[in-house]
């Protein structure tokens, strides 16, 4: 029996390794039994595994290495313009070496694209070099990253703080990567860049919306998609991480740390951020950037650093690669910078120890000891508790940081400001001036009353549709200001839906946190620098939509919120003395219970509980298609039909056996979607036409008049196939009825080869053509529609039991 | 604005800011999931249902536990039981129960004396309160000190108690969901509610397993003195936090606060034991007596005395008025402790004495129950033993025989068959984590969770064997056998006491093996893993521990509550739709419930029916009964006519599911209702969704 217990106590690690897989098994199939009713087998396991490092973790892995190298690009590019610039902490130089490096990491792809040389050998090269190039600076990451993991002598406050942030993020980590099925990122943010892949350079498509836009989230997904088709929203998530940590280093150092812990978990709780975060839409990148903008300000108010204003400039050109708005973005923080220069000069009031890494030395106690030394270790904890030992090091930064700045002349200002406007141009450049060669407009399809009559772009054929089709979608977003619209609008922003004409629910997506903990404000005694600043912005950038552009549409105001959150949170901690508070007795941890609960309460049913997102993630090949079948209806025939018949043609092509009697879909083909813009990231041909893009419905009707003027436009357009989706072009919100033309000669020329519902794909015939579509068999499909519901079956829904396992227990008393 | 600079207005701003934050968080959350079409209008009446759905019935649900404590724990002093009780947890859960115990024992002998009118139980209670108002103050100002004193957790049992309180704050909202539930629906409710329209507390054969002891009823019947829909599955709710408090209680005395924190994780994680909490079934009280029954029990081995003794007859006598399956643990936890007490130390005297006074208490507070059956059956335990006690008197001796058949033909469902080996029995950690059991688990994994079978490898960590460990595996045991062997069949409800029993023991298991206080819980990356564990466990009790009714939307306004019942039970609109007819067929000076109905699998719509709603599942003039006396449809009225019958309800889809794929050709209405002389005895007068109400003609 000794020996036994001597051995157990020997082998304990090897012994809780092996607990640790027992543990998995049972959990795993504990969970698979509760779903499926039965036990997995080995192949289950490997498909479950398989499926789980393809959907879930690759996108992730290509995140990182993307991030990684533009950690050291980052890295680098801050040694060639702006020096030796200072940073206050590592996580805010490592978060600006991110994000200036990733976004360099776009404009670089983007220039390749131009240069027609999109070819996946090249970004391998292009990575291997700044990998292997930049070592030194992974090294000097890694060990940021270790120091970063050192124990903290925080209070439970923060940690619960820390464990609701944490499990915010991680509660829909995966959930990103679940297939698109957003209709703006099935639109056109995940095929540009598919399109892009497919022709090895930059092209301008005229029916894939917004192509003339900056897209510098484009090209970090482009990389992505070099190795997976879909990458779902794993860099949009990313990035909206970053804001996070972003927020709260702004936060740290200039409205107390747990102001920017309360400040980035609000950030997070936001719903409109948190929808967007999940798939690949261009305004959490947006947002990033902005909040990189102003905690340069911030930096350089404080330092008065001209280094700063380069980091600004740079990041101000990201913002702008990123949406036209981030040009009114960076005006805007030019403006701070102004007031911040003219305003009264504020004491940087933090206290310096707690923003420098502290280094609390633990008393060393062997384990076997543990159990006898405890109450000394306790007493020897207490006694050190408030022991704060500081390196000379710090001390030194102390010193140095406490040492006054200089006042900054006018003509610092200035020059600070032309620095910050001249890198923003330079970065900022290549998307602009691409659209000066096309349209002869660097802000296409925006400010075509100035630049429309200047004609000689390469593609100004496309100026007058383009430029209609988005004053057409920005009418939808239009309200009627009035002073009493204004006076109501946080209310309205807060509990009514902006969108007019998708309800995704009855309440704003701003969340309520915003209205709810802003008049705490009015107690505020004394305001920080920083707080009036980063007031003035978010106040600055709700007028402008509101008042300016008359737009009410939340994603839009999405940068004002983080900044607009900060100055709330740090009010809140202000007015009710946060930052002093400590956890001593139960009654504060009921408090600290009731504080993660209700937090994350609201984030589970309210924040993540809407909107376009799946609620388990999906990482096998049938729940993928299940799941896009579910969601969209177009899906079934045009993976069935199209896809599979455009599959089928290349084998064809490849084996040689083409049948002169059939045509042959390929990847060149071409199919106008008449509703169906929203799914052109799924066919693997050209899908032209869509509600906003040049040829949009209201073109397609004019045409629709009769069979022949509709037969010879799309020949024009050089369509061979329609496909229709009668339910959503007849939705009243889209204020278009369809009304195909119903004679002979339609029936004749337009060829029904596949209805799903309502969805129907139309075969365009020649005169004398019919029927040559290669081996579509309506068997074959039917039965692949029950495939597809037989897949169910496999859904790992942990939140809803088979239908056969009742809670419910009839009379057994 | 100098004036926001006093400190009053300060502090009158303050409280107005939090208001305002709390009024926009929670309107929005409301807003959002509920989609109000108008908010000034909608307000007032989600105020007004929550008002009555949720406040009422929490506050009420709160003055009865307060009531509770103070009568527990003053006939506790009076009886000097207290002066082995030496903890604030144990005064709490010991009083509690206690007071629980008495209240329903006098709810019975009162209600027995048709005293049940809700003037006279209101001036109890504020005689009581008047009564024991020192202990409750007593009570109130050790929480307070025991509330803020300065902790002296370690970071890791701080994160457990966080895990724990998160836990129940996130399953606080399922306990207010409206009543459901099978048995609750069928009788564990509408027995109560019968007794208070009556005046007076008898026998009705329709309802099932009437006769059973009914302490739980009782104080559901409490409730319903007051409260329209009374606050049952609330009080249940209680009944779940008080045992999760034993559970930690006899972890933190027997082991240490580690263990019992894990514990009390462990045991709020069974699925089993947390889908009974939100129902208003009796298993909840009964787990609480039992593991306070155990907890004495076990305490008294440890030392015996007097006060344990009297303490550990008290809880089982409470438990056996709750339910009869408590009779088996009393004779497991008799034999233990002869086992652990007396065999060591022959003490006989003394253990006599110490029996003798813990069966003295028992008897007192649980024969109330027995000496009923003994009056209505002539067998205290009826149904059981029916071949041992003269089982064919009594005043309601004619029911004997349909209740008798009733009984074993439910029991039959939970037979173990073909799987009742030894080696089934020796894999029963395993059987109990992935093996549905009984008739209505078909498939998925078992109702206990993972939690026990992860547990026990950590045995070949344990140093040294503690007899409490010893007494514990050995009281699980024997359960588990006692139903395995010689009942043969394993019905996991009756296994809920255990349930709280194996969870201290798995809370041990799992602080000994994993020894979580050598972590110091200080930096990023260990509290990372915190937060997965987090993640893990909150997304397991959101998905698979909340029941799937209370994971619906939780109702704010009436018709969302009726919506809730149309959804949830199919013939709801069908029982509406009847009591409208009963009460025209009465007229305003009649009593609906003289109008009697026949209900084919209608039984968990007993609750809703404002008329006599006879016929159910297993119970008197059952389904298979009903089937055997309808080969003609004028033998169907004649036998319908003989209970003075007047409609009949048939609940086809219902009959379909439980009767299985050929339930709808055994339906004798659907059958029948194409017979030729079916018009000539039945009329139909609803039909809904292949339910169909006939009126007898």
């Amino acid at each position: 029996m000794d020996n036994f217990v001597e051995i157990v106590k020997s082998r304990r690690k090897e012994l809780l390794i092996a607990w640790g897989v027992f543990c998995l098994w049972v959990v795993s199939q504990y969970i698979y039994r509760y779903q499926a009713g039965e036990a997995y087998d080995f192949s289950v396991a490997v498909e479950y595994i398989a499926g789980f490092t393809k959907y879930m973790i690759l996108p992730w892995v290509l995140v990182f290495v993307i991030a990684l190298a533009g950690y050291v690009l980052g890295r680098m590019f801050f040694g060639i313009t702006a020096g030796s610039v200072k940073f206050k902490s590592d996580l805010q130089e490592s978060l600006w070496a991110i994000g200036i490096g990733m976004g360099l990491i776009a404009v670089l792809t983007y220039l390749t694209g131009l240069a027609k040389l999109l070819y996946p050998f090249i970004f391998v090269l292009l990575f291997i070099f700044l990998l292997a190039g930049g070592y030194k600076h992974i090294i000097h990451l890694w060990k940021i990253m270790k120091k970063g993991l050192r124990p903290l002598d925080w209070d439970l406050l923060d940690w619960t703080l820390f464990v609701l942030f944490a499990a915010i993020i991680a509660n829909a980590f995966f959930l990103v990567c679940n297939p698109t099925i957003t209709y703006d990122s099935l639109t056109y943010h995940l095929v540009a860049p598919r399109y892009y892949l497919n022709d090895h350079a930059i092209i301008y498509h005229p029916w894939i919306h917004f192509n003339s836009f900056p897209q510098l989230q484009e090209m970090l997904l482009m990389l992505q998609m070099m190795v997976i088709k879909d990458p779902g929203g794993s860099l949009s998530y990313f990035y909206t991480i970053l804001s996070a940590a972003v927020i709260y280093t702004t936060g740290e150092r200039y409205f107390g740390r747990r102001s920017g812990a309360i400040a980035a978990i609000l950030f997070l709780l936001i719903r409109e951020v948190h929808q967007d975060s999940k798939v690949a839409l261009v305004e959490n990148i947006l947002v990033f950037y902005t909040l990189l903008l102003m905690e340069g300000v911030l930096v350089w108010a404080e330092t008065k650093d001209r280094r700063w204003a380069v980091l600004i400039g740079s990041a101000g050109g990201l913002a702008c690669g990123v949406k036209y708005f981030g040009i009114p973005t960076v005006l805007f923080v030019v403006l701070i910078m102004a007031i911040a220069y003219f305003l009264p000069r504020f004491k940087w009031e933090r206290v310096e120890t707690e923003i420098i890494p502290v280094e609390i030395k633990e008393p060393e106690v062997e384990e076997s000891n543990i159990e006898t030394n405890k109450k000394n270790n306790k007493i020897k904890k207490n006694n050190k508790k408030n022991e704060v030992k500081l390196s000379p090091k710090v001390k030194a930064k102390i010193t140095k940081t406490a040492k006054p700045v200089k006042p900054l002349r006018p003509i610092g200002l200035i020059g600070s400001i032309g620095l910050v406007i001249l890198w923003t141009a330079i970065i900022g450049s290549p998307w602009y001036l691409r659209n000066i060669v096309l349209f002869a407009n660097p802000f296409f399809p925006f400010y075509e009353d100035i630049f429309g009559q200047l004609t000689f772009g390469t593609l100004s054929q496309y100026k007058q549709s383009a430029a209609i089709d988005h004053a057409e979608m920005l009418k939808y977003f239009h309200f009627d200001l009035t002073f009493l619209k204004l006076l109501t609008s946080p209310w309205d922003l807060t509990f009514h839906h902006n969108y007019p004409w998708i309800l995704r629910d009855s309440t704003g997506a701003a969340g309520p946190f915003l209205l709810a903990l802003t008049p705490v404000l009015i107690l505020v005694r004394r305001w920080r620098k920083s707080a009036v600043l980063y007031g003035i912005f978010s106040l600055v950038f709700y007028l402008y939509w509101l008042v300016g552009e008359q737009i009410q549409h939340l994603r839009y105001m999405m940068s004002a919120y983080p900044i607009h959150g900060l100055v709330t949170a740090w009010g809140v901690t202000e007015v009710f003395h946060l930052d002093k508070f400590t956890v001593k007795n139960k009654a504060h941890v009921v408090a600290v219970v009731l504080l993660l609960t209700l937090g994350f309460s609201f984030f589970y049913r309210t924040t993540s509980s809407l909107g376009t997102g799946a609620t388990n993630i999906k990482f096998l090949d049938e729940t993928r298609t299940w799941y896009l079948k579910e969601q969209l209806t177009e899906y079934l025939i045009i993976d069935q039909v199209i896809n599979t018949q455009i599959q089928k043609g290349k084998d064809m092509v490849a084996t040689g056996n083409v049948d002169p009697r059939r045509l042959v879909l390929t990847n060149e083909t071409r199919i106008y979607g008449l509703s169906c813009e929203g799914r052109r990231f799924l066919v693997d041909c050209h899908l032209i036409g869509g509600l906003f893009g040049y040829a949009d419905h209201a073109e397609f009707m004019e045409h629709a008049s009769s069979s022949q003027e509709l037969y010879d436009w799309l020949n024009e357009l050089g369509c061979n196939f329609l496909l229709v989706n009668e339910a959503v072009a007849e939705r009243q919100e889209y204020r278009i009825e369809i009304d195909l033309p119903d004679d002979e000669l339609f029936s004749e020329r337009f060829e029904e080869i596949a209805r799903m519902g309502h969805v129907v794909f139309y075969f365009i015939a020649g005169p004398g053509e019919t029927g040559r579509l290669t081996g579509l068999s309506t068997e074959e499909m039917e039965a692949e529609a029950e495939a597809l519901e037989e897949a169910e079956r496999f859904e790992p829904d942990l939140f809803t039991p088979r239908e056969d396992q009742s809670d419910e227990v009839p009379v057994i008393d | 604005m100098k004036f926001i600079e006093l400190p009053l207005t300060r502090r009158i701003v303050q409280i107005a800011l939090i208001l305002w934050a709390g009024y926009v968080i929670a309107l929005f959350s409301i807003h959002q999931h509920h989609s109000l079409q108008n908010i000034p209008s909608d307000l007032p009446r989600i105020a007004e249902f929550l008002f009555i759905n949720v406040v009422i019935e929490a506050v009420w649900g709160i003055v009865f536990v307060i009531i509770a404590y103070g009568l527990g724990r003053f006939v506790l002093d009076l009886g000097r039981i207290s002066q082995d009780i030496d903890s604030l947890e144990d005064d709490i859960i010991f009083s509690i129960a206690t007071g629980f115990g008495l209240i329903g024992l006098g709810t019975f002998l009162l209600g027995s004396i048709g005293l049940l009118q809700a003037w006279l139980h209101v001036g109890l209670g504020v005689v009581l309160v008047v009564l024991t108002h020192r202990k409750i103050l007593n009570l109130f100002g050790a929480l307070k000190k025991s509330w803020f004193q300065d902790n002296k957790l370690s970071r890791i049992e701080l994160f457990i108690m966080i895990m724990i309180g998160g836990i129940i704050v996130w399953g606080l909202p399922t306990f207010f969901f409206p009543l459901h539930g099978f048995d609750s629906l069928n009788s564990h409710l509408p027995a109560p509610l019968t007794y208070i329209r009556e005046g007076r507390i008898s026998f009705h054969p329709e309802i099932n397993f009437n006769n059973f002891p009914e302490t739980v009823e009782m104080w559901f019947l409490q409730s319903m003195l007051i409260l329209p829909e009374g606050a049952a599955q609330f009080l249940m709710g209680i009944c779940h936090l008080v045992t999760t408090l034993a559970v930690f209680a006899m972890t933190k005395r027997f082991f240490d606060r580690g263990s019992a924190l894990i514990a009390t994780l462990v045991y709020i994680l069974i699925r089993k034991v947390f889908l009974f909490a939100t129902l208003a079934f009796i298993d909840q009280g009964l787990t609480l007596m039992v593991i306070l029954g155990t907890y004495a029990t076990i305490r008294y081995i440890e030392k015996p005395s007097k006060p344990l003794a009297i303490l550990v007859g008290l809880m089982m006598g409470f438990a056996c008025g709750i339910k009869y399956s408590a009779l088996i643990t009393l004779l497991i936890l008799g034999l233990l402790v002869v086992v652990f007490e007396f065999v060591g130390k022959k003490e006989f005297k003394r253990l006599a004495i110490d029996f003798g006074l813990a069966i003295m208490f028992l008897v007192l507070v649980s024969c109330a129950w027995y000496i009923r059956n003994w009056v209505w059956f002539h067998n205290p335990v009826f149904p059981f033993f029916s071949g041992v006690f003269p089982t064919d008197g009594g005043i309601y001796a004619q029911y004997i025989e349909d209740l008798k058949i009733e009984h074993s033909r439910m029991l039959l469902m939970f037979s173990l068959g073909a799987r009742k080996t030894i080696l089934w029995f020796l894999s029963l950690p395993y059987m109990l984590t992935f093996e549905p059991f009984g008739p209505y688990d078909k498939a998925g994994a078992g109702v206990v969770g993972p939690w026990f079978l992860l547990s026990l490898p950590f045995v070949i960590f344990l140093k040294r064997i503690p007899k409490v460990l010893i007494v514990i595996v050995a009281l699980i045991v024997t359960t588990y056998g006692y139903w395995f062997f010689f009942e043969k069949m394993l019905h996991l409800r009756y296994m809920m006491p255990v349930f709280s029993i194996q969870a201290v023991l798995a809370g041990y298991l799992f602080w000994q093996g994993l020894k979580p206080d050598s972590f110091k819980f200080r930096s990023v990356g260990q509290w990372l893993s915190l937060t997965i564990i987090f993640c893990l466990l909150i997304t397991y009790f959101a998905g698979m521990v909340i029941p799937r009714e209370p994971r619906r939307k939780f109702p704010v306004l009436q018709e969302e509550k009726i919506k809730f019942y149309n959804d949830h039970l199919n013939a709801y609109q069908v029982v509406q739709d009847m009591n409208e007819i009963a009460r025209d067929e009465v007229g305003e000076e009649g009593d609906p419930w003289d109008v009697r109905m026949y209900g084919f699998y209608m039984e968990q719509y007993r609750w809703f029916a404002q008329f006599t709603l006879v016929g159910n599942q297993v119970g008197y003039a059952d389904h298979e009964t009903y089937r055997n006396r309808t080969s003609t449809a004028r033998e169907l009225y004649d036998w319908l006519k003989e209970y003075d019958i007047d409609y009949l309800i048939i609940n086809v889809p219902y009959a379909s599911i439980s009767l299985g794929e050929e339930g709808q050709y055994a339906v004798p209405g659907y059958r029948d209702i194409v017979m030729t002389d079916w018009e000539q005895y039945f009329e139909l007068i609803n039909s809904y969704y292949y339910v169909w109400t006939f009126k007898l003609k």
